[in-house]
C-alpha cells in the first residue's frame, strides 16, 4: 500500500474546484440564515479551496507542495482581508465574503469557458 | 524515493533511495498484519479508557496517570503501529497509523472536558468579541489588536457561520493537529524526502510537540500558514543550489502567506526571517533580494505597531537568561510536575542533541554544506528568539515549538533508515530506533498532559468571570490569588484595561506574596490599601486555582484556603458567591 497525493488534479479540475468553492462562499453571503452546519462546511469549504485553487490552476505549483499551498493560501487572504477590514474599521463580512467568493467564482467561470477564437461556427 | 522522482540535485538527505523489494533484515518488513493489529489494539484501547478520560479524580501526574492505564497504552501501541508500518514500509497504513494517531492524542482536549482548556485561551474570546461587537481593533489597548488577523478572522467565521468562539475552541486542537502533522508531511516531501521519511517527520514533530500551542490561538494559525510558507521556499531556488523543484512563482506566493502570519503574531515572522535570510545567503532561494521584500513586510508592520511593542519594554532589550526562565516559577511544585518538567526537558534536550548530531555528522561528510547551514537555521535559527524582547515567561517555549519542524526534517531521514533496517547494526539498530522513539512518545505525552487537571477551566468560574467583566464598573480590580481564572472573555475587557492594563493581575505576581502561608496579618493590609485606592475590587478564588496551585505550590497547602477564609470573614468585603468550587467577593467601599 503506497501513500500517493495524486500528482494531477489537472488544470480544469483545479477551475471547477475553485468554481465550485466560489459558489459555496456566494451561498453562504447570500443566504441569510443558513444552520451553522451547513454554513461552516461551506465557508470552510470556500476559504481552503477556492482563493488556492484559483491559483494553482494559473501557476500549476509542484505537487504535493500544492495540496498545502491551496489551504494556505486561502486562509492567508482570508486573515489578511478580515484584518483590513477591521484595521480600517470597514467590518462588513457578509459583503467581503461576497466580493472574495464571487471573484473566485466569476474567474473561475471565465476560465472554464473555451476561448471565444476556437467556437466552430454552426453549418 | 530521495532524488528519484524530480531531476533538481539537491537533497536534503543524502541516503540512497530505498530499495523497493529486498528489506533486509525484515521479517516485518513485508507484512502490514501486525501494525493494522496493533493499531486495533491501540484505538480499542482507547475507546475502553474513554469514560475516564473526563474523570474529576485530580491526579497531580496529570491525565495519563488519573485516566485508565489503557489511554496511556494506546498512545504507546499506536506509535509502536506506526514505527513498524514505517518499517515494513507500509505508508498508506503508516500514514492513516499517524493520522489515527493524532486524533487518539489530542481527541481528550474536546471530549474530556466541556470547556476549553487552559484559563489564557479566554483572553482570546474577549478580542474575537470585540472585533464582532465594534467592527473595528482598539489599538493600543493590547498586544492582541495590534496582531488581530486570528481574532479578525474567527470574528468573521462566526459571523457568517453562527458558531461561537466555545465551539470553535473546544474542537480546535483535534482538527488543528491533523492540519499541522499533515502540513509537515507535505513540507518534508517539498524538501525532497521520501515518503517514509516524511512520514517519520510528521510523526516527530506531532509527537515531540509537547508544548501545547496547538490551542486556539494566534500562534497556532501563524504556525501552520508558516509550514505553507516553509514548504514553498523549498522551490524557490534556481540550478543546482533549488531544495525542491524550482517554481519562479513560489516565492512570490509564499509572500501573501507571509503577510498572513505578519498580522497575527509577533513572533513567528521573525522567526521565519532567519530561515528566509539563511536560504537567500546560502543561495536555495531565488532571487537573494526577495529577502528584502519580506524583512519590509515584517518591519513596516512592526513599525506600525511599535508604540504598543515598546510600551513592553524595548524590542532591543538583550536579557537572554532572562528569557530562558519558565512563565512560572519560584514555589514549591508537586512531584507530578516536576515529573511532568522533566519529561518536558527530556523531550526538548533529546530532539535538540540529535538535531544537533545529524547536522554534525553532515557537515563533517561535507554534504551540501550550503543546504546545511540552511537546516541548521530552520532547526536551530529559533534560539535567536532568547535575544530579542521578553515573552511573558514564554519564550523558552517558542524556541522549542519553531524548531520542531526543522528538527523533525533533519532527524527524519536517519531514524527512517534505522527503522527499515538499512543503518548499521541491522535489527539492534531498529530495535533501538523503536525504543528511543516510544520513550520520545511516553515522555512528550507526560509533558503534554501533565497539567492536564490545572489547566481545566470550570463553568461557575467562567459564568463569575463573564459577570465580572460585564457588571462591573470599567475601574475595578479583579484580584486573583494565583492563575486559574479565565478571564476578559468579553468585549467589555478593553475598558478595563484602558484604566489599568493589570487589572486582573495575580497576588502570586506582587513583590514578596508568592510562596507565604498568609499566617501574617498581609490580608488586612492589602484590603485597608485598596480601601484607600476607592476602586471597586473583586476577589475571585476558584477551584481550579487551588488546583492550579497544589500542581505549581505558588503557595504552601492550605494557604488559599487561609487567605479565602480571611477575606470571607473581613467585615470589608462582601460576599458575593461562596460554594465549594467559587468564591467571590467585592470590597465593600461603604463599609470603610
Amino acid at each position: 500500500m503506497r501513500l500517493r497525493i495524486p500528482a494531477a488534479l489537472g488544470r480544469r479540475g483545479w477551475d471547477v474546484a475553485a468554481l465550485a468553492a466560489g459558489l459555496a462562499g456566494v451561498l453562504v453571503a447570500s443566504a441569510g440564515a443558513l444552520p451553522t452546519a451547513v454554513a461552516l462546511p461551506l465557508l470552510a469549504g470556500f476559504v481552503l479551496v477556492g482563493p488556492g485553487a484559483l491559483v494553482q490552476t494559473m501557476l500549476r505549483l509542484p505537487s504535493p507542495t500544492r495540496w498545502l499551498v491551496v489551504p494556505t493560501l486561502g486562509l492567508a487572504v482570508v486573515v489578511v482581508t478580515t484584518t483590513a477590514m477591521a484595521w480600517f474599521d470597514a467590518w462588513q463580512p457578509r459583503l467581503s465574503l461576497a466580493v472574495l467568493a464571487g471573484l473566485v467564482a466569476a474567474i473561475a467561470a471565465v476560465r472554464l469557458l473555451p476561448p471565444v477564437g476556437s467556437r466552430v461556427p454552426a453549418g | 524515493m530521495l532524488g528519484q522522482e524530480r531531476s533538481a540535485p539537491v537533497l536534503v538527505s543524502g541516503n540512497a533511495p530505498a530499495p523497493t523489494v529486498a528489506r533486509p533484515g525484515g521479517a516485518v518488513a513485508s507484512g502490514w498484519v501486525l501494525p493494522a493489529a496493533l493499531l486495533a489494539a491501540s484505538v480499542a484501547a482507547w475507546l475502553v479508557a474513554a469514560p475516564s478520560l473526563s474523570t474529576d479524580t485530580i491526579d497531580n501526574r496529570g491525565l495519563l496517570f488519573a485516566a485508565s492505564p489503557l489511554f496511556a497504552v494506546s498512545l504507546v501501541l499506536c506509535a509502536l503501529a506506526f514505527l513498524v508500518a514505517v518499517g515494513g514500509r507500509r505508508h498508506g497504513l503508516a500514514a492513516l497509523v499517524l493520522g489515527v494517531s493524532v486524533v487518539l492524542t489530542r481527541l481528550p482536549t474536546a471530549v474530556a472536558v466541556s470547556l476549553p482548556l487552559y484559563s489564557w485561551t479566554y483572553k482570546h474570546f474577549g478580542v474575537i468579541d470585540y472585533v464582532s461587537t465594534y467592527g473595528h481593533l482598539d489599538h493600543g489597548v493590547d498586544i492582541y489588536h495590534s496582531w488581530p488577523g486570528m481574532f479578525t478572522l474567527f470574528a468573521w467565521v462566526n459571523e457568517l457561520t453562527g458558531t461561537n468562539s466555545f465551539q470553535l475552541a473546544l474542537w480546535f486542537t483535534p482538527v488543528y493537529q491533523l492540519a499541522l502533522t499533515a502540513a509537515i508531511y507535505v513540507m518534508a516531501r517539498a524538501w525532497r524526502l521520501g515518503r517514509g521519511p516524511a512520514l517519520v517527520a510528521a510523526f516527530i514533530a506531532h509527537t515531540a510537540n509537547w508544548v501545547a500551542q496547538d490551542y486556539f490561538s494566534p500562534q497556532a494559525v501563524a504556525m501552520l500558514l508558516a509550514v505553507g510558507v516553509l514548504a514553498l521556499l523549498a522551490h524557490s531556488g534556481k540550478g543546482r543550489r533549488a531544495i525542491g523543484t524550482p517554481h519562479p512563482a513560489a516565492v512570490w506566493v509564499a509572500l501573501p502567506i507571509y503577510a498572513g502570519v505578519v498580522v497575527s503574531h509577533q513572533l513567528t515572522p521573525f522567526w521565519l526571517m532567519i530561515v528566509i535570510g539563511a536560504g537567500c545567503v546560502f543561495g536555495q532561494i531565488r532571487p537573494r533580494w526577495v529577502m528584502v521584500v519580506f524583512a519590509a513586510t515584517v518591519i513596516g508592520w512592526t513599525a506600525l505597531n511599535y508604540d504598543v511593542v515598546s510600551s513592553y519594554g524595548s524590542i532591543f532589550h538583550f536579557d537572554p537568561m532572562g528569557n530562558v526562565a519558565r512563565n512560572v516559577n519560584g514555589g514549591n511544585p508537586s512531584d507530578g510536575q516536576r515529573l511532568t518538567s522533566l519529561a518536558g526537558r527530556f523531550t526538548t534536550i533529546s530532539t535538540w542533541l540529535v538535531t544537533g548530531v545529524v547536522l554534525l555528522l553532515r557537515w563533517r561528510r561535507r554534504e551540501q554544506r550550503r543546504l546545511t547551514l540552511t537546516l541548521a537555521a530552520l532547526a536551530l535559527g529559533s534560539f535567536t528568539v532568547l535575544l530579542g524582547q521578553g515573552y511573558g515567561g514564554e519564550a523558552v517555549f517558542r524556541v522549542f515549538l519553531y524548531s520542531i519542524p526543522g528538527c523533525a526534517l533533519v532527524i527524519a531521514s536517519a531514524v527512517e533508515r534505522w527503522l527499515t533496517g538499512r543503518a548499521r547494526w541491522g535489527r539492534t539498530g531498529r530495535l533501538a530506533a523503536v525504543v528511543s522513539l516510544l520513550l520520545l512518545t511516553g515522555a512528550a505525552a507526560q509533558a503534554f498532559y501533565g497539567a492536564w487537571f490545572a489547566n481545566r477551566v470550570d463553568q461557575d468560574a467562567l459564568e463569575a468571570s463573564v459577570w465580572i467583566v460585564e457588571k462591573a464598573p470599567a475601574d475595578a480590580m479583579v484580584l486573583a490569588l494565583a492563575p486559574g481564572a479565565p478571564g476578559r472573555v468579553v468585549a467589555r475587557y478593553t475598558e478595563f484595561v484602558r484604566n489599568n492594563r493589570d487589572f486582573d493581575g495575580g497576588v502570586d505576581a506582587w513583590d514578596g506574596w508568592l510562596g507565604t502561608d498568609f499566617k501574617d496579618g498581609r490580608v488586612n493590609e492589602m484590603t485597608d490599601a485598596m480601601l484607600g485606592d476607592n476602586h471597586p475590587t473583586y476577589a475571585v478564588i476558584t477551584a481550579q486555582m487551588k488546583v492550579y496551585n497544589a500542581y505549581y505550590g505558588l503557595f504552601p497547602p492550605g494557604a488559599i484556603e487561609r487567605f479565602e477564609n480571611q477575606l470571607l470573614t473581613n467585615p470589608h468585603w462582601h460576599t458575593l458567591v461562596h460554594t465549594p468550587s467559587l468564591t467571590v467577593l467585592v470590597i465593600n467601599q461603604a463599609a470603610a
